[in-house]
């Protein structure tokens, strides 16, 4: 008996050992997956789609005879809206031969704000609810990568944290941290945009934490909205993250935060898309003689498109 | 050969925990009740109950196996899952020579285990700074909840799994 006392006490001592190394392992080395966890990552997730698959088909059936009752209603309503669109789908196609033409102008290929999108569905949610994560069924076969962003018809949701053959892991912002801010500003029709870093989520408020950086223009009000800017080197610029609600000098009174309501629906996420923007995205943080070119680039198409139309 | 169910019924458990989740009805999904699946201890205070007991150890592995790839699939933490569940299925051996083999004993041994788990985890989690729960949130808001959710699930799975393990010791 004390034999064996002794040996589940060794045991347990090596687990603590293992953990502890694991923690860091994971604390440190964020950037790729090993392929031993890859292999896990696309068998579970293959699982998980082959279930997913026909549980939505049920759970959908039932929706779908929920919709049927209010079909009638729904469809005069968008008979009307479908006037009005036809008249802005004529408007858009003008706009977007005026856009590429004036772009061509100035030698503008790739605008910051421009990205290919891939559509995925949600088959898994992570259930350890400390971290608020999504596993969707599209992967590195279909052409996702780290780091690209992942929205909703309504706004940004998240980040693609990590990605195996079938499968990616998307972050949702509602599990920001300090290592992955993002870069974002409040769009003005003048051209003093403004611009911070989300840093993270107030779970008590719920709602986004955005720091201001540079508030050289116009000061900042509530109702206003919020868009990821290409500064950051993954994301396209002007895509929608919220409106804000509430605006407090931070703790030390040097700059100010401004709390974000997240324009996406985090709960209730079933269909995504990912954005993989089509300017070049920084590969590596730690190599700044690379980074430099891509960057500055970028800093002058943001200014310069919102500055022309400004003037 | 039929030993070689069980690792494939603990990897749908796993994969069944994400799926099970997301098709909770968003009124629940993001209220402020958090509904964790715990199904692999569930299965895995079954297997330690009614099979393996000559090798104790076997089911601290398959826990500590398959709590690594709860890690690796659904957080982004390695060896937290890996460390809390091989320790849990130990704490269960340990009850498990205190008290009797019956129902209402065992649903007190799922309710202790869950608790050793839950509240290792929140405390792991918390060092490291990725929960920021005060206790009695947690009791309140995840663990109640929780337990009675595990619990219903153990009850279903109790009756079919102890049939299922019977069947796989069968000496042929």
């Amino acid at each position: 008996m004390s034999f064996f006392k002794r040996k589940s006490l060794f045991v347990i001592l090596i687990g603590i050992i293992l953990l502890v190394t694991l923690v860091g392992y994971s604390l440190t080395n964020k950037n790729d997956v090993s392929t031993a966890e890859k292999f896990i990552m696309d068998t579970v997730g293959w699982l998980q789609n082959i279930t997913f698959q026909p549980i939505t088909f049920v759970t959908n059936f039932f929706d779908n005879l929920d919709d049927i009752k209010k079909t009638y209603e729904e469809n005069k309503i968008l008979r009307e809206k479908l006037v009005e669109y036809k008249t802005l789908v004529y408007e858009v196609q003008e706009l977007k031969k005026e856009n590429e033409s004036l772009r061509q102008m100035i030698d503008l290929i790739d605008s910051p704000r421009d990205y290919d999108a891939i559509l995925a569905t949600v088959i898994a949610r992570s259930p350890e609810r400390w971290f608020e994560q999504i596993i969707i069924n599209q992967g590195k076969l279909h052409g996702i990568e780290k780091n690209m962003a992942v929205i909703t018809g309504e706004g940004l949701i998240g980040q693609v944290t990590s990605v195996s053959n079938l499968t990616s892991t998307v972050q949702l912002i509602s599990n920001f941290d300090q290592l992955n801010r993002i870069s974002a500003y409040v769009p003005r029709s003048k051209g003093d945009n403004v611009f911070g870093l989300v840093e993270g989520y107030d779970r008590s408020r719920g709602m986004l934490i955005f720091r201001i950086i540079d508030e050289s223009g116009a000061k900042v009000k509530e109702e206003e909205i919020v868009v990821t800017s290409s500064l950051g080197g993954h994301f396209p610029s002007g895509l929608m993250i919220g409106t804000i609600k509430e605006i407090t000098p931070d703790q030390y009174g040097l700059t100010k935060i401004a709390y974000v309501e997240p324009a996406a629906n985090l709960n209730d996420i079933q269909e995504v898309i990912v954005v993989n923007r089509k300017l070049d995205v920084i590969k590596d943080v730690e190599e700044p003689a690379v980074e430099e070119d891509p960057e500055a680039n970028e800093e002058e198409m943001l200014i310069k498109p919102e500055g022309e139309t400004g003037s | 050969m039929r030993h070689a169910l069980i690792p494939i019924l603990l990897l749908f458990l796993l994969a069944f925990e994400g799926v099970a989740i997301e098709l909770l009805p968003a009124a629940v999904k993001f209220s402020d009740v958090y509904l964790v699946p715990q199904w692999l201890l569930m299965f895995l205070i079954l297997l330690t109950t009614f099979s393996y007991t000559k090798y104790p150890i076997i089911p601290i592995i398959y826990g500590a196996l398959f709590g690594l790839m709860t890690d690796i699939v659904y957080t982004s933490m390695l060896g937290v899952y890996m460390f809390v569940l091989g320790f849990t299925v130990y704490i269960a051996q340990l009850l498990n020579r205190m008290l009797q083999n019956n129902l209402v004993m065992m649903l007190v041994i799922a309710t202790c285990c869950l608790f050793v788990l839950e509240t290792s985890l929140v405390m792991i989690y918390s060092f490291l700074g990725i929960s920021t729960m005060p206790f009695g949130q947690f009791i309140i808001y995840r663990f109640l909840p929780s337990w009675i959710a595990n619990l219903i699930f153990f009850l279903v799975i109790y009756h079919p799994t102890r049939k299922l393990l019977a069947w796989i010791d069968v000496k042929k």
